[in-house]
């Protein structure tokens, strides 16, 4: 038992040992050859990998929520269109999403209405309505989804 | 290795991290989902979205290795035997990023899409980075410093006290604002001392006077303090 706790113990330094070593090596390249320590890396940087990085994966039920809520009939989403302009809606449902996966409520309202910001030029407290009604639907419409599917 | 296997090498880190550090586990996910959708811009640079993930990679095998250590007192021992700068990174600002809800974390993908990372900004990072080590300093460099805490290199001198500090140059517009962004930020983030070093690229021995700022505040600047050196 203790020996075995022993050979635990020290395969787990051995891979703090390893990974630390690799860490320090990699800011060695870093210094040597700047950015282009990524070659020595990976081989085929410039290939297709960040094209092809979500292809094996299942949908996304909550960006797919965002992307319908914002091309529907709904008043928050005519108001955020109407506010937008020319931004693709694609490109903002992606930082929606990525406003609504925090688990806090307040600092979700808060990323959203950040979000909605750098499009949005309005004063701050119908911004925060907007991105509070935003908020509201959007979860819940997604809340329902999955109730559906369920 | 390949491109390819960066995604595998990532998956493999959330699954262990979900047993080891939940949170962990949650940010690399957040980043998976984010490199997910940077295709939509052909404009990013794929070195740098590399480079990124190869350090968090590296980081999160650390960090998990130091939390499967069994005991206390184990890892006590193992972070005194890691460098001034490795300790506060691993030991500090790290697990704080971990733990931390990175609102921001939306602003990375613009950052990295609008050339904040340009060339000549990295070669100046580099070479500070190199006359630090050359004058027996140390230094750590890390993107998520960069992204989150508005940190371009931590450095430590003689009495190893690692220094943030924020690099840029005179010629930029809004320079109050950012200096007053940059000290925010560090306080957000309980850095407790910060350097802000502007720079003017005509001068021919600007990288030398950095340095020599650097390594003198890394050792001098008292707790709580934020300097601004043009």
């Amino acid at each position: 038992m203790v020996n075995q706790q022993q050979t635990n113990n020290s395969a787990q330094l051995e891979n703090l040992t390893e990974a630390l070593a690799a860490a320090r090596n990699m800011q060695q390249d870093w210094l040597n050859y700047g950015l282009n320590f990524v070659h020595i890396y990976v081989e085929d940087v410039e290939g297709d990998w960040l094209e092809t990085w979500g292809d094996d994966e299942i949908s996304n039920p909550l960006f797919d929520a965002i992307k319908d809520f914002l091309v529907s009939d709904d008043d928050v989403a005519i108001k955020i269109r109407k506010y937008v302009g020319d931004r693709s809606l694609f490109d903002l449902a992606v930082d929606l999403e990525e406003g609504l996966r925090i688990s806090r409520e307040n600092e979700k309202i808060s990323a959203v209405k950040d979000i909605l910001a750098s499009d949005i030029d309005i004063d701050d407290l119908e911004l925060l309505d907007l991105a509070n009604n935003f908020v509201d639907k959007c979860c819940r419409k997604n809340l329902e989804t999955r109730i559906v599917e369920v | 290795m390949e491109a390819k296997e960066i995604k595998d090498k990532l998956n493999l880190l959330i699954e262990q991290a979900a047993e080891i550090d939940p949170n962990l586990t949650t940010k690399l996910r957040d980043i998976n989902r984010w490199i997910k959708h940077i295709k939509l811009g052909s404009l990013i640079s794929k070195p740098i979205v590399v480079a990124f993930l190869l350090e968090v990679i590296t980081d999160s095998k650390v960090w998990l290795a130091i939390k499967s250590l069994p005991s206390e007192e184990d890892k006590r021992l193992q972070f005194e035997q890691m460098t001034a700068n490795e300790r506060y990174w691993y030991g500090y600002l790290f697990p704080k990023w971990i733990n931390a809800t990175d609102t921001k974390f939306y602003i990375w993908k613009k950052k990295m899409m609008a050339g904040e990372f340009n060339q000549a900004d990295s070669d100046i990072i580099k070479y500070i980075a190199q006359d630090v080590v050359h004058r027996e300093g140390s230094f750590w460099r890390r993107y998520i410093a960069d992204l989150s805490m508005a940190t371009d290199l931590i450095v430590s001198n003689h009495q190893n006290k690692p220094l943030c500090i924020q690099v840029t140059s005179v010629s930029e517009e809004f320079h109050n604002t950012k200096y007053q962004k940059w000290q925010n930020s560090l306080q957000l983030w309980e850095i407790e001392r910060g350097l802000f070093l502007s720079y003017n690229p005509q001068d021919n021995d600007f990288i030398h006077q950095l340095v020599n700022v650097a390594l003198y505040n890394s050792d001098h600047l008292a707790e709580g303090k934020y300097m601004n050196f043009s």
